[in-house]
């Protein structure tokens, strides 16, 4: 099967601190992979990169998606090419409301596809129907982005967003984190509603209770920027008994 | 000053057909003028203020007669479903003007009555040396009084054109507006210069709002590089009155409006909101007086700037509450963005309370674009300019939503969108 994604030897850095110390991924189409590792083994830095944020100095290495050298790449391009981050912060976004926000990066979207842009009526029938499947209320439309949202709400968001914009690749950052267990639910179904054999995610967390609903085919583990052990989901099982240090120990 | 000195004798030849009456009051203006003089950066209020494009520079007077206004000028300004007046240097035109029904509930007048005395006079209101120069050199202004007991939908929308084709004008201009008892109107002023010639404008407003009244007040100021346009803002409210008003002002060398709000009734409420645009050299001051003077009453203020390029911009807002006004409710808010490394704010919010139960708080923020939001419209796909214009927008909304009649929001989102494509 075709590669999605390849991370090779991925070095990164923020103001000269280095947090990625060789990071080798591949993720096929259809894939769920998950990333492991606690506070600030540099899970969230990785994702940042792979969306484009220039926080963080790539040093070495690379990412190639489909056929193009991502890193090259701008990160509303790498939007449209099919790459989504669910934030783990998303940001606040006040005075702009958040269905002209969603309709216009949907509109950019289906333009960089060629396809014609939805009108206002389609896009709501469109985003009136994600609401439901999210049990978000509609009053939500009328809202700025994120703005006096609670956590639990953003995240949501988040995920509406990313049904909305059908991303190949979405990468849901801590989406987990904050979550009560109904509202987990609700989002991991709809999660799982857009897995595909196309659609492929990188699902970051660090605990194991998210993939109880969103079963991925392979986990890695991150220890300070490295990926220390991949697996298949049972992996997940033995760190929630063993914890990370027998892997940390190895390690050194 | 020698400049100024011999502008104002200038001024009185010119103008030798004047009655005794305004003579007078010129000549004791001038005199008083003379003995303070220009304010310095010595002066707290005017420690940011440049003033030398005005001391040095020799300006002409504007005309007196009526000049020729082309209909397109009015045509591009107009707006949809609204009253129309218009004024040219100062004086009412009633051929462009459009007022259709309102006129039976409305008066206008020259600001000169019979005897040639302006209706106004602060000068003895006005530490500011610049409204004693207005009243030495007045040459235009209206009075336009709305009826008791007329509650109107439709917005009122002013035109103060300036049009002289000399180089160099000066113009010094008085209205006054009163709202009578039980009334309801939105009043929008747009001031445009026709001329893109040097300009010193110089206006003293003063509103009257009687009991049981709402006015709502937009003024739109666009103006050019080479534009230097003082405002002195008089505002008074009787009991249960309404005061709201949004300043819009776009660019200018030097612009600076005074609003002074005296608020001598109770039950009152009083909602002051700015907007102002600044790139290239623009410098814009909004310098604010509330004062509570009667208990039971509310006061909003929310001033934002947009600052691009080498530009400055000044917030000074006091709020007042005087020993009776108890239960006075205050808030003050001054919230800025710098686009560029060399744009300059200076915010200076004050209080000053003595009464004892009140509610008061004010605060200020300046900051550039924030880098999160920014990187997160772009991971949803929005190219970089489409999602820094609508962070800014976002920014401007919570001023421009306080308009409730559409087709002026619309303009002044038009307004907005078309600045902010030469700046981004």
């Amino acid at each position: 099967m075709k590669t999605m994604l390849e991370i090779k030897n991925l070095h990164a850095s923020i103001e000269g601190n280095n947090i990625l110390k060789g990071i080798d991924i591949t993720i096929k189409p259809g894939e769920v992979h998950a990333i492991m590792g606690l506070n600030g083994s540099g899970k969230s830095t990785l994702a940042n990169v792979i969306s484009g944020s220039d926080n963080y100095d790539v040093t070495k290495g690379k990412i190639q998606y489909n056929d193009k050298n991502l890193l090259d790449l701008s990160p509303e391009e790498r939007a449209l090419q099919g790459i989504f981050m669910s934030f783990q912060y998303p940001a606040v976004i006040t005075g702009v409301n958040n269905t002209y926000f969603l309709k216009a990066a949907l509109n950019a979207k289906r333009k960089y596809r060629g396809k014609v842009e939805l009108d206002a009526i389609d896009f709501m029938s469109l985003i009136k129907e994600n609401l439901k499947m999210l049990e978000m209320d509609e009053s939500y439309l009328r809202r700025s982005v994120n703005a006096g949202f609670s956590g639990g709400e953003k995240k949501r968001n988040e995920i509406l967003q990313m049904i909305t914009l059908e991303p190949k690749l979405a990468i849901l950052d801590e989406t987990d984190s904050g979550l009560d267990i109904d509202a987990l639910k609700i989002i991991a179904k709809g999660i799982n509603d857009y897995r595909s054999n196309e659609n492929s995610f990188l699902v970051i967390t660090h605990y194991q209770r998210l993939l109880n609903y969103i079963e991925p085919d392979i986990i890695h583990v991150m220890i300070d920027g490295k990926i220390v052990k991949s697996g298949g989901k049972e992996l997940a099982l033995t760190l929630e008994e063993k914890g990370y240090r027998w892997l940390e120990k190895k390690v050194s | 000053m020698s400049v100024i000195k011999s502008n104002f004798n200038t001024f009185l030849q010119t103008h030798d057909s004047e009655s005794e009456i305004i003579r007078d009051l010129r000549k004791n203006a001038f005199d008083e003028f003379m003995k303070v003089g220009y304010p310095t950066k010595k002066h707290e209020n005017w420690r940011f203020t440049d003033l030398s494009s005005l001391t040095k520079a020799e300006y002409q007077f504007t005309n007196r007669e009526i000049s020729k206004i082309d209909r397109e000028i009015i045509d591009n300004h107009s707006i949809d479903n609204s009253f129309r007046i218009v004024f040219v240097n100062g004086i009412f035109d009633t051929e462009l003007s459009e007022l259709r029904d309102i006129s039976k509930h409305i008066a206008i007048k020259s600001i000169f009555d019979s005897s040639g005395r302006p209706t106004n006079d602060f000068t003895e209101n006005g530490k500011n040396p610049f409204i004693l120069l207005n009243m030495a050199f007045v040459t235009g202004g209206n009075v336009i009084e709305i009826d008791s007991n007329y509650i109107e939908d439709k917005p009122l929308h002013i035109l103060n054109i300036i049009h002289d084709g000399k180089d160099s004008i000066q113009h010094h201009q008085q209205n006054l507006i009163q709202i009578g008892k039980n009334s309801q109107i939105s009043i929008i002023e747009e001031n445009v210069n026709i001329n893109k010639k040097e300009l010193f404008k110089n206006t003293v407003y003063n509103i009257q709002i009687d009991k049981n009244s709402l006015l709502s007040h937009i003024l739109l100021q666009q103006n050019h590089a080479k534009s230097r346009v003082l405002n002195h803002i008089f505002v008074e409210q009787q009991n249960n009155s309404t005061y709201n008003t949004q300043m819009i002002n776009i660019g200018g060398d030097l612009v600076r409006n005074d609003i002074n709000i005296q608020i001598n009734g109770e039950n009152c409420d009083t909602d002051i909101s700015g907007l102002s645009l600044l790139s290239g050299k623009d410098h814009i001051e909004n310098y604010t007086i509330i004062s509570h003077n009667k208990p039971n009453s509310n006061s909003q203020q929310l001033f934002k700037y947009i600052l691009d390029e080498s530009s400055e911009g000044v917030f000074n807002g006091l709020v007042t509450v005087q020993t009776d006004s108890q239960n006075t409710d205050s808030q003050q808010t001054n919230k800025n963005i710098l686009l560029s490394k060399k744009a300059l704010m200076n915010s200076n919010p004050q209080l000053e309370i003595y009464a004892d139960d009140v509610s008061c708080s004010h605060g200020s923020a300046t900051g550039e674009l924030d880098e999160n939001a920014i990187f997160y419209l772009r991971s949803r796909g929005i190219d970089l300019m489409t999602a820094k214009s609508l962070l800014i927008e976002g920014f401007a909304k919570e001023v421009t939503d306080k308009i409730k009649i559409d087709s002026i929001k619309e303009k002044l989102n038009f307004e907005l969108s078309k600045w902010l494509a030469k700046q981004i």
